[in-house]
């Protein structure tokens, strides 16, 4: 999806929320996916349904992030566009453990049968988790995702969606 | 955002609408226990609504998903259909996931499969008859919509905009602050971007959606317009419902129908209404309402607008060029008789005899002596303050 369209990705909104706050109302993944989601789909081919897809892709990840980061200072959430494409880069502290549990998440949602799994894990009466969370946005979004981890142990979460095809 | 749940017992359906954001699956346990409660007393079918369900996340899809399939299993003998909507693009997605995983559960869109007369005029071959008449009713619209209430520098949106082309001469006669126009038609939305495109106009949001269920804001427009589709829904109190959440108050809403068999011309009058008096009730058959425009005065009244103005205005072969009027009644008679007639499976001879009265109206308007006319009933309301 990603190679299709050459070129880097321009940033195009970037919040950084103490985790302080982030954490005291898990109503914040929903109030911050709509604020970011709203600002940057104005000038998108259709922007009520580009903002509808990309708040509620958002609002998962940020829902994963609430879930799942260690103590630290601040989450980052930055959004960034290169034509049609969105990317997602959510930045959490980390930790080694929580690095590990990241990779196996991405893992399993990178794989070609995202789909299958899904409706499997459902029949199967597993409970939501952040990893179904991923695997969802790939399934019913075709997103990709990547795992960046810094030195500091920080996770970034990149997640690429193609919300303006057809197909969506 | 919260969601809420409603069973309504004569329907079998259980209504889930607004955001279902949960942090823990125990949250949902209301929704568990209606679903529970409604199950014990269905018979045959039950119908799972979450066409007004904005948000979702996934503990909330995957509890759902549960509740159904757990539905599904217990009772072999019910059929559930769980009813999406097109207009939030996960909706059927989501949902659709459900039906291969238990043989007694469907998923329906709600807007292909509940709306049969918009369906048939989202058509991309309705695309010409839509250009037409829009080209022949804006000589007069432009001088009607400043009496009720457009002025440059509004926020207005179209409702139902189909090829575009009415927003783009609205966009260029009464500059808009901003403009949001949406249809439920791909191909027409496709259309549309094309011709803005082409006349270098990037302001107008053109945008998908059901205009029964509108992902637009409550109050935001000043100016909302709905012209020549209300008579295609089968239910255009909720489309009228919806136009006035979204005007602000003190703002107005424009809607446009006609009474098509007050259609007439001369010569051959008699032939002309003839086959006129016969489309009423072959709109009805497809569950549309193409007598609608004097009934535009109670809807609006009935929504609760304000200060609702009426009037009406007649197409004529002597607007313009007639034969732009003689191409549109042409475009009717192919959608009338080659489609619509055939379709409810009406006699050569009948469509003989309608289609010849709609060639004498087509040849009326052409007839340097003869008369042709198409009236449009014109209305507005102030949402209240």
């Amino acid at each position: 999806m990603s190679a299709a369209v050459d070129g880097p990705f321009a940033p195009t909104l970037e919040v950084t929320i103490s985790t302080g706050a982030f954490d005291a109302n898990w109503a914040n993944c929903d109030r911050v996916a709509s604020y970011l989601a709203r600002a940057v789909s104005h000038n998108r081919r259709d922007s009520l349904l580009h903002y509808n897809l990309l708040s509620s892709a958002l609002n998962e990840i940020l829902e994963v992030a609430f879930r799942t980061h260690a103590p630290g200072a601040a989450i980052t959430c930055s959004l960034l566009r290169k034509e049609g494409l969105d990317r997602i880069v959510l930045s959490v502290p980390g930790n080694e453990e929580l690095s590990s549990a990241y990779r196996k998440m991405v893992g399993e949602a990178a794989r070609d049968d995202s789909a299958e799994r899904l409706a499997s894990e459902i029949l199967a009466g597993a409970p939501a988790s952040a990893g179904l969370s991923l695997m969802e946005l790939a399934a019913n979004y075709k997103a990709e995702f990547r795992l960046e981890i810094s030195d500091d142990s920080r996770i970034s979460l990149v997640t690429d969606l193609a919300l303006e095809d057809d197909e969506l | 955002m919260s969601f809420t749940i409603s069973f309504d017992d004569n329907n079998q359906e259980l209504v889930i609408s607004g955001g279902m954001t949960p942090r823990w699956a125990e949250d949902l346990h209301d929704l568990r226990s209606q679903f529970m409660a409604a199950l014990k007393g269905v018979l045959g079918r039950l119908y799972v609504n979450v066409k007004n369900l904005r948000r979702l996340n996934n503990t909330g899809f995957v509890e759902v998903a549960k509740l159904v399939l757990d539905a599904a299993r217990q009772r072999p003998d019910l059929r559930i259909t769980i009813i999406t909507s097109s207009a939030f693009g996960w909706s059927t997605r989501r949902f659709g996931l459900l039906y291969n995983l238990a043989p007694n559960i469907t998923v329906e869109e709600y807007d292909k499969d509940f709306y049969p007369g918009q369906t048939m005029t989202e058509d991309a071959g309705f695309i010409p008859i839509l250009r037409n008449q829009t080209k022949i009713t804006w000589r007069h619209e432009r001088n009607i919509l400043p009496r009720h209430g457009l002025k440059p520098g509004l926020v207005v949106a179209d409702i139902c905009c189909g090829i575009g082309d009415f927003p783009v001469l609205l966009y260029k006669e009464f500059k808009p602050a901003r403009l949001v126009a949406m249809d439920h038609s791909k191909p027409s939305l496709a259309y549309a971007r094309k011709v803005a495109e082409e006349f270098g106009i990037r302001d107008i949001e053109f945008t998908f959606g059901d205009a029964a269920d509108m992902l637009l804001d409550d109050n935001q427009f000043d100016f909302v317009t709905c012209r020549h589709s209300l008579l295609v829904f089968n239910r255009p109190e909720l489309i009228v419902k919806e136009l006035f959440r979204i005007c602000k108050p003190g703002g107005r809403v424009y809607i446009t129908n006609e009474k098509n068999s007050h259609c007439l011309g001369e010569p051959r009058g008699e032939s002309i209404q003839w086959s006129y008096n016969q489309v009423p009730a072959l709109y009805t058959h497809f569950q549309m309402d193409i007598e609608l425009g004097p009934k535009q005065r109670g809807l609006m009244v009935d929504a609760g607008f304000d200060d609702v103005r009426m009037e009406s205005f007649m197409v004529t072969n002597l607007d313009g060029d007639p034969q732009e009027f003689a191409d549109v009644i042409r475009s009717w008679e192919k959608l009338f008789c080659d489609k619509l007639a055939r379709q409810r499976g009406d006699s050569e001879e009948f469509i003989a005899k309608f289609r010849k009265g709609l060639q004498d109206h087509a040849d009326a308007a052409l007839n340097p002596k003869g008369y042709a006319g198409w009236p449009i009933w014109v209305a507005s309301g102030q949402k209240p303050l």
